[in-house]
């Protein structure tokens, strides 16, 4: 009997860590949970009136808080964290937020009251979205987005009715003192409409405050974005056969947008695309969006990206699906990819010095000798670490164990002495390839990964359990892995946002 | 792995239930139930019900009232107030 005790203890021990950890990483889901539970609870009497303030907050987060993957999904997390509701109950509470020059916001009992979802998303979205972009926007087109945003938040958590409440209460009256506020609303909607605003315009914002911030903000850079939206609205409200601007090249924002149409391939055929991607080149553009609708389109966009991707053209940085409202009411499946011209991942250079690595692995493994698996990329700081990008020719074939199952007490591993190996296997994701790369197997330590096509930089937002081992000794696994994807690697610590600062130029 | 937890962006609110005591921590129940508070953006006096946030703007604590409109102005920052 006393052998189950230690068991039940480390079986419960377990369990509790495993919950603990789960917590920890989904904390949207778990106060999902947690709000399921208060319910349960408020149904006894006592301890009631001292969970109401718990359920309104869960409540109020998890509506917002669950919608924001999905949106960060379209665009390259622009509202990069979740929000909270701090209760204010006593003075001293209240002067502490007052002093930060905080607005306390009166909070309704009623838990779906739409008035509270309203105003508490609006406030949050004020601080939380596009946080540095948003000081280069004039005021207007800024509380434009926040209320589109807004909208979108409350159509993903089926709240539509917080959606009327916004626009009754909020939108309209302000616009009858600043018709500019509806006008811009409208333009947001209609781009919403066609799937431009967040893949689009939202991530274009995120990248430039990304570069700009925190230069002081000026009427110059305010207007090139209210171009940028009337170069979107034109697109969003072209008709079929209407001849519209689809390059947008200014100083901050230099986008092409390329709509794809059978119908038009039928006639002239690819080569008319393949000729528009060289020309965004050469015009020094720094984002191709390709836009298709109906399922033959996407199929046919998706295989232009691919096969401009291959041929060294262009690299894939996202793809977004999304349903696109015609002017009919119907709605149609589409697709945005996101692609980054000038950025040449496959014809990586092989920087092999002194040029020993590639013969001795071909000479152990077995599958890169017959041709089965190839080494796309490689650096090496002899001795130290080395980092190989691989990729398999043959369905099926994992080509990062043709190399492990030959490493550790394997004869490539006596080969290479103390030198660490370090196995990527090769992905079309520029995101994913250089989150692998910098950590093998722990990608989920990077809890943010941002890539910036004009500086071709990638943000990376790292845990710090795993921060020193990402920057490696001397910052030699940032070095490398700047050289192997060619990316200029800026590393963030998760938890304090703090820059830590390294030279990971790949020149 | 927690930083998911810290890093997220904290919205001040009040509770209708704790409204009264935290006007009294801050020395102004009195003024509002006499109806000498107004809505620091449309000038009407203020009654507990009519509460609907409360700010600073310099040194001076202001409340402003339950008209979406107001408290709009305010959470956009509260710059063209009725004292101005």
């Amino acid at each position: 009997m006393f052998i189950y005790i230690p068991i039940g203890l480390g079986g419960g021990l377990l369990g509790g860590f495993l919950i603990l950890l789960w917590i920890a990483n989904n904390p949207e889901k778990a106060e999902r949970i947690f709000h399921w539970l208060l319910l349960l609870v408020s149904l006894i009497p006592i301890v009631r009136r001292h969970i109401l303030h718990l359920r309104l907050a869960t409540s109020l987060q998890t509506t917002i808080n669950l919608t924001l993957e999905s949106i960060n999904t379209n665009a390259f997390k622009v509202l990069p964290h979740t929000m909270k509701i701090e209760w204010t109950k006593t003075g001293q509470d209240a002067q502490t937020f007052l002093r930060d020059g905080q607005v306390i916001v009166r909070m309704h009992p009623s838990i779906d009251d739409d008035r509270n979802i309203a105003l508490s998303t609006v406030a949050y979205l004020k601080k939380g979205l596009l946080p540095q972009a948003r000081h280069y926007v004039d005021p207007t087109l800024m509380q434009a987005t926040d209320y589109t945003a807004a909208k979108n938040i409350f159509k993903l958590a089926k709240h539509d009715s917080a959606s009327e409440y916004l626009i009754q209460n909020l939108l309209l009256p302000e616009g009858n003192n600043n018709p500019q506020l509806i006008n811009d609303s409208t333009t947001l909607d209609t781009m919403n409409n066609a799937g431009l605003f967040s893949p689009v315009f939202l991530v274009q914002l995120h990248s430039l405050g990304k570069r700009l911030f925190p230069a002081t903000p000026n009427t110059v850079v305010a207007r090139e974005i209210r171009n940028f939206l009337d170069f979107l609205e034109d697109i969003a409200l072209k008709k079929r056969g209407e001849i519209v601007d689809l390059d947008f090249a200014r100083s901050n924002i230099r986008v092409k947008v390329m709509l794809v149409a059978r119908e038009e391939t039928k006639q002239r055929g690819t080569q008319d695309f393949v000729r528009r991607i060289k020309q965004a080149q050469s015009d020094g553009l720094d984002y191709i969006y390709i836009n298709a609708w109906g399922i033959e389109n996407i199929k046919f966009a998706q295989d232009i990206a691919n096969s401009q991707q291959k041929a060294g053209r262009l690299a894939i940085l996202a793809q977004y699906r999304y349903e696109r409202l015609f002017d009919d009411g119907n709605t149609r499946p589409a697709i945005f990819i996101v692609t980054a011209p000038n950025i040449v991942i496959a014809e990586l250079e092989v920087l092999d010095r002194p040029g020993t690595l590639y013969p001795l692995l071909e000479e152990h493994v077995d599958e890169l000798c017959d041709g089965k698996i190839e080494v796309t990329a490689l650096v090496r700081k002899p001795g130290i670490l080395s980092k190989v990008i691989v990729k398999s020719s043959i369905d099926g074939l994992d080509p990062v164990q043709c190399f492990t199952r030959k490493l550790g007490k394997g004869s490539l591993q006596l080969a290479l002495g103390q030198e660490k190996l370090h196995i990527i296997p090769w992905c079309d994701n520029t995101e994913d390839l250089i989150s692998s790369a910098l950590l093998p197997f722990e990608t989920h330590y990077i809890s943010s990964i941002l890539l910036d096509a004009p500086t071709k930089t990638a943000f990376l937002e790292i845990q710090p359990r795993k921060l020193s081992k990402a920057i490696g000794r001397d910052g030699l696994n940032v070095q490398l892995v700047s050289k192997l994807t060619g990316w200029r690697i800026k590393i963030t610590r998760a938890d304090e946002g703090q820059e830590i600062s390294i030279d990971s130029s790949p020149d | 792995m927690l930083e998911k937890w810290r890093n997220r962006v904290k919205i001040p609110a009040i509770h209708d239930r704790d409204l009264e005591t935290v006007l009294r921590d801050l020395g102004i129940l009195e003024k509002v139930a006499s109806g000498e508070i107004s809505c620091s953006i449309c000038g009407t006096p203020l009654t507990l019900d009519t509460i609907e946030c409360i700010y600073m703007q310099g040194t001076e604590l202001k409340l402003s009232c339950q008209q979406a409109e107001c408290c709009k102005l305010v959470l956009n920052g509260p710059k063209s107030t009725k004292d101005e």
